[in-house]
C-alpha cells in the first residue's frame, strides 16, 4: 500500500451526510472511505453519533473540521480541541484537517471560511497553532488550501509560497482540495497547474473533489453540484504528479440522492483509476 | 503593511456590519464585492440555522416577518460557538422579550412554539446514550426526556401540524400553561412528544423511584390494574425504558 506522510492511500470516499444516514450502510463496496464533519457530530448524541460511530466500524474513517480557525488571532479554542480528541479516539480515526484560515476573531463566529493575509506573520502564528493542535489531537493533522474570494493589500507572498511556508514550518499534511485550487485560479487570474507544482506535493495525503457555482463573475466554492470536467482533467493532471492519494468527494448542500452521490464518486475513481491503473493501492 | 490583527479586526467589522463593505474593501485593498460576499455568507449561515431549528414558526410568521426577525437577531447576538445550530439557542429568549417589548409580529404562541422546536433539535442530539433492554436491570426514565413548560399549548397543535393540518388557530394564553414531555425514541432516534397527562408523570415517577407499579398504585390510591396499564403504554412509548423479558 502506497503511503504518504506515513498515511496510508484509502481510495474513493464521500463525506457522511444525515440526509445518507439511512441508506449508506448498503451502499458499503461503492465507498472506500468516509469523512466525517466533527462539527456535525462533536457535542451531539442520538443518530449523529451512533451512525457515526457505526460508520468508523464499517469504513476507515478521517476527520474534518471548518471551525478550528487555525489562523484566529483569538487563543485556540480549548473546549473545542478536547471535544476534538475525543472524537479522534472514539472513531480510531486516521487523521483529522481543518482550513488554512480563520473562522473567528474576537469572540464571534462566522461559520464561514475567511482568507488569511499571505504574510511572514501569518506564517509564524499558524505554524505555531498547528503544532499545538498536532499534539492535542493525537492523530496525523493536514491543512486544506480554501477557497478565497478576496486578496488582501497586506499579502507580502504567493498563496504557493504561504502554504509551503505554513506546512513545511508546522510539518503537517495538505489536504489538497482540487476544486477549491481550481476556483481559486478563476476567481484570482492564475493558472491552476504552475499553482499545483509549486507545491509541497509530498505532503498531499487527502484530496477533496467538489462541485461549485459560477455566476459569470464570481465561481463560489458551494459543494451543491457535480465535479465539473475541467476539475476532474485538473484532478487527473494533479495524481500523475502525486501518485494515489486518498480522494473524498464533498457535497454538502443541495445533496443529491445517495445514488446520485455514488455516481459521481465512480466517476472521480474511475479518473483516478484511469491514472494510476486499476490497482492503484 | 496591516498586521494580522489589524486585518481581521477589519474583516470583523465588516462581516459585523459595523463598517461599510465599500469602507472595509478600501481598507483591506480589496474588491468590495468580492468582501461583500462574506458579509453575505456569514449571515446567511445563522438565517439557515435559524430557518432549519424553527420550520413551523418560519412558516407561521411569513417571509416578510420571518426575515426581520432574523435580521434583527442576527445584529444583537452574535454566534460565540463553533457549532452552528449553537447561534439557534438564545432565540426563543430573544423572541420572548421582543414580545414582551410589544413588538405587533409576535402573540405568547409564537414564543412558546420557539421554545418547542428548539427543545426539539436538542432532544435529538441529545447526548445521553439510550441504555439497550439487556442492559437494564429495572425500569428507568428515558435519559433524553425534556419536560417543558410553556405558557400555552403547543403539544396538540404540533400533532396535528405533524398530520399535516394547516390554518390552524394559534393557541392563545387563556387556554392556560401546559406541560409538555419530549424524547428521543430508543427504537427510531427521532423526537416523540406528548403532553405531561396524568398517566405518563405517573410512569415516569414510577420509573423514576423505581418502584413496581403495583406498588405505587397501592400507595396513589389507583387502580392496580390502571397503573400497568399507564405504565405499559409509557413503556411502549419509549418514554420509559423496561429490562428485556428474561
Amino acid at each position: 500500500m502506497t503511503a504518504r506522510m506515513g498515511l496510508p492511500f484509502l481510495g474513493y470516499g464521500v463525506g457522511l451526510r444525515r440526509a445518507h444516514f439511512d441508506g449508506i450502510f448498503e451502499a458499503r463496496d461503492r465507498v472506500d472511505f468516509v469523512e466525517v464533519l466533527v462539527e456535525n457530530v462533536m457535542g451531539f448524541g442520538g443518530r449523529p453519533r451512533d451512525v457515526t460511530l457505526r460508520a468508523a466500524k464499517t469504513w476507515p474513517m478521517v476527520l474534518h473540521g471548518v471551525a478550528l480557525s487555525i489562523g484566529s488571532v483569538d487563543p485556540l479554542d480549548e473546549a473545542y480541541l478536547e471535544r476534538y480528541a475525543s472524537l479522534c479516539e472514539a472513531t480510531g480515526a486516521l487523521w483529522a484537517s481543518d482550513h488554512l484560515c480563520f473562522s473567528s476573531a474576537f469572540g464571534v463566529e462566522y461559520h464561514d471560511l475567511v482568507p488569511l493575509p499571505f504574510t511572514d506573520e501569518a506564517v509564524a502564528h499558524v505554524i505555531e497553532r498547528t503544532r499545538t493542535v498536532q499534539a492535542r489531537l493525537g492523530v496525523p493533522f493536514a491543512l486544506e488550501n480554501p477557497s478565497y474570494y478576496i486578496a488582501y493589500d497586506a499579502s507580502t507572498m504567493s498563496e504557493a509560497e504561504f502554504l509551503r511556508e505554513v506546512l513545511v514550518g508546522a510539518d503537517c499534511g495538505l489536504l489538497l482540495d482540487v476544486n477549491n485550487v481550481y476556483v481559486n485560479a478563476r476567481n484570482h487570474g492564475y493558472d491552476p497547474r504552475a499553482f499545483i507544482d509549486a507545491l509541497p506535493l509530498e505532503r498531499v495525503v487527502q484530496i477533496h473533489m467538489a462541485g461549485h457555482h459560477d455566476d459569470g463573475t464570481v465561481i463560489i466554492d458551494t459543494h451543491g453540484d457535480h465535479v465539473i470536467p475541467e476539475v476532474l482533467d485538473l484532478y487527473a493532471w494533479t495524481l500523475e504528479r502525486t501518485g494515489p492519494v486518498s480522494t473524498l468527494l464533498e457535497w454538502d448542500n443541495d445533496i443529491p440522492p445517495l445514488d446520485v452521490l455514488l455516481a459521481e464518486n465512480d466517476a472521480i475513481r474511475a479518473v483516478g483509476e484511469r491514472v494510476l491503473g486499476a490497482c492503484s493501492g | 503593511m496591516a498586521t494580522l490583527r489589524q486585518v481581521q479586526a477589519l474583516m470583523h467589522r465588516v462581516i459585523r456590519e459595523e463598517l461599510p463593505v465599500a469602507a472595509g474593501a478600501a481598507e483591506l485593498g480589496c474588491d468590495p464585492g468580492r468582501l461583500d460576499i462574506y458579509r453575505r455568507f456569514v449571515a446567511g449561515h445563522v438565517r439557515t440555522a435559524l430557518d432549519k431549528n424553527f420550520p413551523v414558526l418560519m412558516t407561521l410568521l411569513g417571509p416578510e416577518r420571518w426575515g426581520r426577525l432574523t435580521r434583527a437577531f442576527y445584529a444583537e447576538m452574535p454566534p460565540s460557538s463553533w457549532e452552528l445550530n449553537e447561534a439557534a439557542r438564545p432565540f426563543p429568549g430573544w423572541l420572548s422579550e421582543r414580545e414582551q417589548a410589544g413588538d405587533e409580529a409576535l402573540v405568547p404562541f409564537h414564543v412558546a412554539l420557539a421554545s418547542w422546536e428548539w427543545e426539539e433539535f436538542a432532544t435529538y442530539v441529545h447526548e445521553a446514550e439510550i441504555p439497550s433492554p439487556d442492559a437494564l436491570a429495572g425500569p428507568v426514565v428515558n435519559p433524553t426526556l425534556s419536560i417543558l413548560e410553556l405558557p400555552c399549548p403547543v403539544a396538540a397543535f404540533m400533532a396535528r401540524w405533524v398530520e399535516g393540518c394547516r390554518d390552524l388557530p394559534l393557541p392563545t394564553r387563556d387556554q392556560g400553561p401546559e406541560v409538555a414531555l419530549l424524547w428521543r425514541r430508543p427504537d427510531t432516534g427521532r423526537v416523540a412528544f406528548h403532553q405531561a397527562i396524568d398517566d405518563l408523570l405517573f410512569a415516569v415517577s414510577v420509573a423514576h423511584q423505581g418502584l413496581d407499579p403495583a406498588d405505587a398504585a397501592r400507595a396513589h390510591g389507583l387502580p392496580e390494574e390502571a397503573a400497568r396499564e399507564a405504565f405499559g403504554r409509557a413503556a411502549r412509548m419509549g418514554l420509559v425504558l423496561t429490562p428485556s423479558a428474561r
